[in-house]
């Protein structure tokens, strides 16, 4: 079985034993158009929307988390009739039914075009781990593990999982449009074993990355410090803000070479 | 300044022997610095009877804040005062201080945050003769976010074949994520009748021994009484096995 085969196989299970899902077929409905769609989203996407940083209290739901389980990927196939364009899936229920605070999560994103190329594929990748792009969808990270978080504004808007999809979409399409021949978008809500076997799956799916990660991620290796995320530093958002806090430990140690030169000379008087 | 950090599986007792290893260490006459690295619940504020908010994990929020949203001024402003601040949320009381690390809260790992406080909590310990980590946190973490070197690795283990397991796994992955200049392992809650066969285990397992503590029936006591550990008596042998254990280890933390 092929990746793809295998995650509409998990998907598939996942919709039998749970019942309650939702299918949005975009493109099926009447005089559709993304723009519109996007414009009628009870929030804004784009570069830079979203500057915040969530703490606790600001935090509504938790999509995936330090202790739930979370998977997020894209996969892309080169042809584009497999992937059902503009369908938004979402097995589970939606935000506003969700009364906990922490849900185990996933999200694929399926991607098919004959143009596709390796040398894009990171690019391509990098979009579902954007976290300033959705004006109030945040991606919080720990070593290794990341998850979502909905803040308490973007519930207080109704959002939902439709809403979520159609800005994927929307953000992949402005930055790929002319290599993007369809795109569907999966969401499971807390069902273990479905998102546990597409966790699974992850490596298999990073194998078809890793190759044109490769320089990349030696490239970034070299020249971050302490970091203990694989290649994500390389697509992290909070890039600059790391170099404001490099900047105050330079300060930092200017002040401290400063003091025990003084130190010297009072030591010197005497 | 030496630093001791303490690690080993969940539950064989490294808060345990923290406590008491600090208890000894103030006995001597030392002022020590503990740093309590257990993200989730902190069993070593419980043993101490304390309860803080101010944790290494608040500064760092700070910290990104200001980065994020500060202007010029308060950056010069954080560079020249954050060895202040992490002073500060020290708990200092007459006999040790407490630093605690917290639990992770952010957006993004802003790796160099970390650099900056481990920077910040390296030049603290300076001012200690004594530092003792209960590294409920893996070691990688410890490297990361607390210090870089270690002067000596204090491995707790108790009587089963997968916590022996383990502390072959910690020292392999403290070879490979820090500095420690020595390392021994303490066996915790020993049955005399096992001893045997746990020694040679640790033999064929390349583990340095530096020393057993049997099952006390006085901590099991104390735990259901919901008392704390300050209550354990003096006269039990535990102290003194422990005394001769850190005894071992502050000469080989001397030597090395
Ligand atoms: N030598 C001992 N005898 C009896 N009980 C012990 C002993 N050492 C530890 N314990 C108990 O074992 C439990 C776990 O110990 P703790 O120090 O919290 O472990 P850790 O910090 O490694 O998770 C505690 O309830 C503690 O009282
Ligand atoms: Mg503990």
């Amino acid at each position: 079985m092929n990746e793809l085969d295998e995650i509409r196989t998990i998907i598939e299970e996942s919709k039998l034993k749970y019942k309650n899902y939702q299918v949005w077929d975009l493109a099926s409905t009447e005089n559709f158009n993304l723009e519109q769609a996007v414009s009628e989203l009870p929030f804004n996407i784009g570069k830079g929307v979203w500057k915040g940083i969530l703490l606790n209290d600001d935090v509504k739901l938790n999509l995936g988390g330090k202790h739930a389980l979370t998977s997020a990927n894209v996969l892309c196939i080169n042809s584009s009739d497999v992937i059902h364009n503009f369908r938004i899936s979402l097995i589970g229920p939606d935000v506003l039914e969700i009364s906990k605070k922490t849900v185990d999560f996933a999200m694929m994103v399926l991607i098919g075009g004959k143009k596709i190329e390796k040398s894009v594929l990171n690019k391509l990748k990098r979009t579902i781990y954007l976290s300033n792009e959705i004006d109030g969808l945040s991606l919080r990270s720990i070593s290794r593990k990341f998850w979502y978080q909905i803040s308490n504004i973007l519930y207080d808007k109704q959002v939902s999982f439709k809403h979520i999809g159609i800005a994927f979409i929307a953000l992949y399409l402005q930055e790929f449009e002319d290599i993007i021949e369809s795109i569907e978008v999966v969401f499971i809500i807390d069902d273990e074993d479905a998102i546990l076997k597409l966790i699974d799956l992850e490596p298999k799916i990073k194998k078809i990355y890793s190759e044109a990660f490769k320089d990349k991620i030696w490239k970034y290796a070299k020249q971050r410090d302490d970091c203990d995320f694989d290649w994500e530093c390389a697509v992290c958002d909070y890039q600059s803000i790391c170099n404001e806090i490099r900047n105050i430990i330079k300060l930092r140690e200017n002040k401290i070479t400063k003091l025990k030169d003084k130190n010297e000379d009072i030591s010197g008087c005497r | 300044m030496k630093i001791l950090a303490v690690v080993g599986k969940g539950g064989v007792g490294k808060t345990t022997m923290t406590y008491l290893i600090a208890q000894d260490i103030i006995n001597r006459g030392f002022h020590p610095l503990l740093i309590d690295a257990d993200p989730t619940m902190s069993h070593l504020m419980r043993l101490l009877g304390i309860k803080t908010e101010n944790t290494i994990e608040n500064i760092r929020q700070g910290v990104i804040r200001i980065a994020t949203m500060g202007d010029k001024s308060e950056k010069i402003n954080l560079a020249q005062n954050i060895d202040e601040v992490v002073s500060d949320c020290i708990i200092k009381s007459v006999d040790y201080s407490l630093m605690v690390i917290g639990q992770p809260q952010s957006a993004g790992c802003f790796c160099p945050s970390n650099t900056l406080l481990r920077n910040v909590i390296e030049n603290i310990s300076d001012e200690y003769e004594y530092v003792i980590i209960d590294c409920e946190a893996g070691m990688e973490q410890i490297h990361r976010s607390v210090v870089r070197s270690i002067d000596f690795l204090l491995i707790i283990s108790d009587s089963s074949l997968r916590s022996l397991e383990t502390a072959v796994k910690i020292k392999k992955a403290a070879k490979k994520y820090t500095k420690f200049k020595d390392y021994g392992v303490i066996v915790n809650r020993l049955r005399q009748t096992h001893k045997k066969a746990i020694l040679e285990m640790l033999k064929k397992k390349d583990l340095n021994l530096i020393g057993t503590i049997r099952e006390v029936s006085e901590i099991t006591n104390l735990e259901l009484e919901g008392k704390s550990l300050s209550d354990l008596p003096t006269s039990s042998d535990c102290i003194s096995d422990l005394s001769q254990i850190v005894d071992k280890i502050i000469k080989l933390m001397n030597n090395s």
